[in-house]
């Protein structure tokens, strides 16, 4: 179905999230890029017309985004982050605390647990945004939320 | 689905939103284009503030301005077949022989700066040459620079509208150039370039190395800004004064001294968390206005401080705030100083100081304390 997408409405509305969303993922200093890299590949390709929700499909972007950043240009960055995540537990004390504690997820389960508790999307949009099915967000915020209960403890410490 | 657990939950929320707390402001609020760099990351707001031990209220429209620059840039077109450049200048052009200058007072203009950042790398096959002069460079200081740009493709180039990077690694900041140096670049030929000269202006950044891009991204060109590195948390000692009341506001001056051997950059507040009486962290950042100024002294929004050197900032919040019942009054709050997280200024609150930001938070500038008397 082709529809007429306000684009710039459309970012105006949505980029103030997707820049804290990719805070999470990133941390705060590539955030603005990554999220400006994501949304021009969209509108470059084009592809908006063609899309139902465009928020969701530009959460979508910025999480294959991220996961690029990682995968690509910040090796050391991740390794870092996992290797202090092995020793990150307990209360967060500062936002770079809890990135590392995130940082023990994948950037799907990441997208998983931030679209599903700070968004408060339902699991068939959050599948739809992801592109996998329901059980596969099921899992994957499953295991998202034992790895948490881990490195948080059992918060009364 | 993972069983229910009300607290677990709670905490992943609370998690992701301290992730989130320093998100930045987003680059742009209209669609990102090809080289089109981020604005502003803050403008000064409408700010009143009210001056310690004083009980008038002081108002200003804007804070700050950029001072003017005085730069006469120099645009020249090189014509040049494949392999030859043969520089022929198209316009009059008036070389920048002014020195680099350091003596003017280095946070002026920081109001108007913030980190920013680049959207998409160009691809556009187009050389870029970047020269400094007149090193060093400080922070609100003036300099010197020269930009090259050849066109090295087979068809004719556009170059976007110059726009200087310092770039730092974790932060981007923009660097002031003269309204007609921000000119367009001319038409490119195959194998032309163009050579711009003209004087900047420095934000106040933290001083360091960075590397002068152009557009922020590919070469560039090492910049030392000179002075003192940022303030670290472990040397900055910050007492609360007694709170005050004025003009329908609460007043709480803070005194922050330089307990280290050695002077250095405190920044302005970027950021402000605060700590609850049970230890809990606000879980993302509280807004706040800023650009406020004491009427007596001389408000910076960033200096240089030396060893055991002391200066002031006062946090105001409304006296009536009528739609909080039950607000939590901070024991602690901490002024992110820097985008790394190891310079902020922790201010234990006294039970005399019973600040809650449930209607607002402004903070003034740094300034210099009082001579004793």
């Amino acid at each position: 179905m082709m529809v007429t997408v306000d684009v710039e409405a459309e970012y105006r509305a949505h980029v103030a999230d997707l820049v804290r969303y990719a805070t999470v993922l990133v941390g705060p200093h590539d955030a603005n890029d990554v999220v400006n890299d994501a949304v021009t590949a969209t509108i470059a390709r084009n592809s908006l017309a063609t899309v139902d929700d465009v928020r969701a499909y530009w959460f979508r972007a910025v999480t294959n985004t991220a996961a690029d950043w990682h995968r690509s240009r910040f090796r050391r960055v991740a390794r870092e982050a996992r290797a202090a995540d092995r020793s990150t537990t307990g209360e967060p004390r500062t936002p770079d605390d809890a990135r590392r504690m995130l940082a023990g997820l994948s950037i799907q389960q990441q997208a998983v647990v931030y679209l599903t508790y700070w968004h408060d999307w339902p699991i068939d949009r959050v599948a739809a945004a992801l592109q996998v099915s329901d059980g596969t967000i099921r899992k994957q915020l499953a295991r998202a939320r034992q790895h948490l209960r881990e490195v948080l403890g059992d918060g009364r410490a | 689905m993972a069983e229910h657990d009300d607290d677990l939950d709670r905490r992943i929320t609370d998690l992701l939103g301290l992730a989130q707390h320093d998100a930045p402001v987003p680059a742009e609020t209209a669609l990102p284009r090809r080289h089109r760099t981020g604005r502003w990351m803050a403008a000064a707001a409408a700010v009143a503030l009210v001056g310690v031990g004083v009980a008038a209220l002081a108002l200003r429209d804007d804070p700050e301005t950029v001072a003017p620059v005085e730069s006469v840039p120099e645009t020249t077109v090189a014509t040049s077949d494949s392999s030859t450049v043969t520089q022929s200048s198209v316009s009059p052009s008036t070389v920048v022989d002014e020195p680099s200058d350091c003596s003017a007072p280095a946070v002026d203009n920081y109001d108007m700066f913030g980190s920013m950042h680049t959207l998409v790398e160009s691809t556009q096959p187009l050389d870029v040459k970047i020269e400094a002069f007149d090193a060093p460079w400080c922070p609100g200081g003036t300099g010197n620079v020269r930009v090259t740009i050849t066109n090295r493709g087979v068809g004719q180039e556009q170059p976007d509208p110059i726009v200087l990077i310092l770039n730092g690694g974790f932060s981007k900041y923009q660097l002031v150039l003269d309204p007609e140096a921000q000119a367009s670049p001319p038409v490119l030929g195959r194998g032309e370039s163009m050579s711009m000269t003209a004087r900047v202006t420095l934000p106040a950044v933290p001083p360091g190395s960075y590397s002068l891009q152009l557009y922020g991204f590919g070469p560039g060109t090492e910049v030392n800004v000179s002075g003192p590195p940022a303030c670290n948390t472990v040397d900055l000692a910050a007492v609360a004064g007694a709170g005050a009341r004025a003009s329908g506001q609460e007043i709480t001056s803070v005194t922050v001294t330089n307990r280290g051997d050695t002077a250095c950059f405190l920044g302005r507040p970027l950021s402000v968390m605060a700590t609850a009486p049970d230890g809990t962290m606000t879980a993302s950042p509280i807004p706040f206005e800023e650009g406020g100024f004491f009427i007596l002294d001389d408000p910076r929004p960033s200096r240089v401080l030396e060893p055991g050197k002391s200066t002031m900032v006062v946090l105001t919040t409304p006296t009536n705030c009528p739609g909080s019942t039950t607000p939590t009054y901070w024991s602690q709050m901490q002024l992110w100083t820097g985008p790394q997280g190891n310079s902020n200024v922790v201010v234990d609150l006294g039970p005399d100081n019973r600040v809650h930001t449930d209607c607002g938070l402004a903070l003034s500038g740094w300034a210099a304390p009082r001579p004793p008397g």
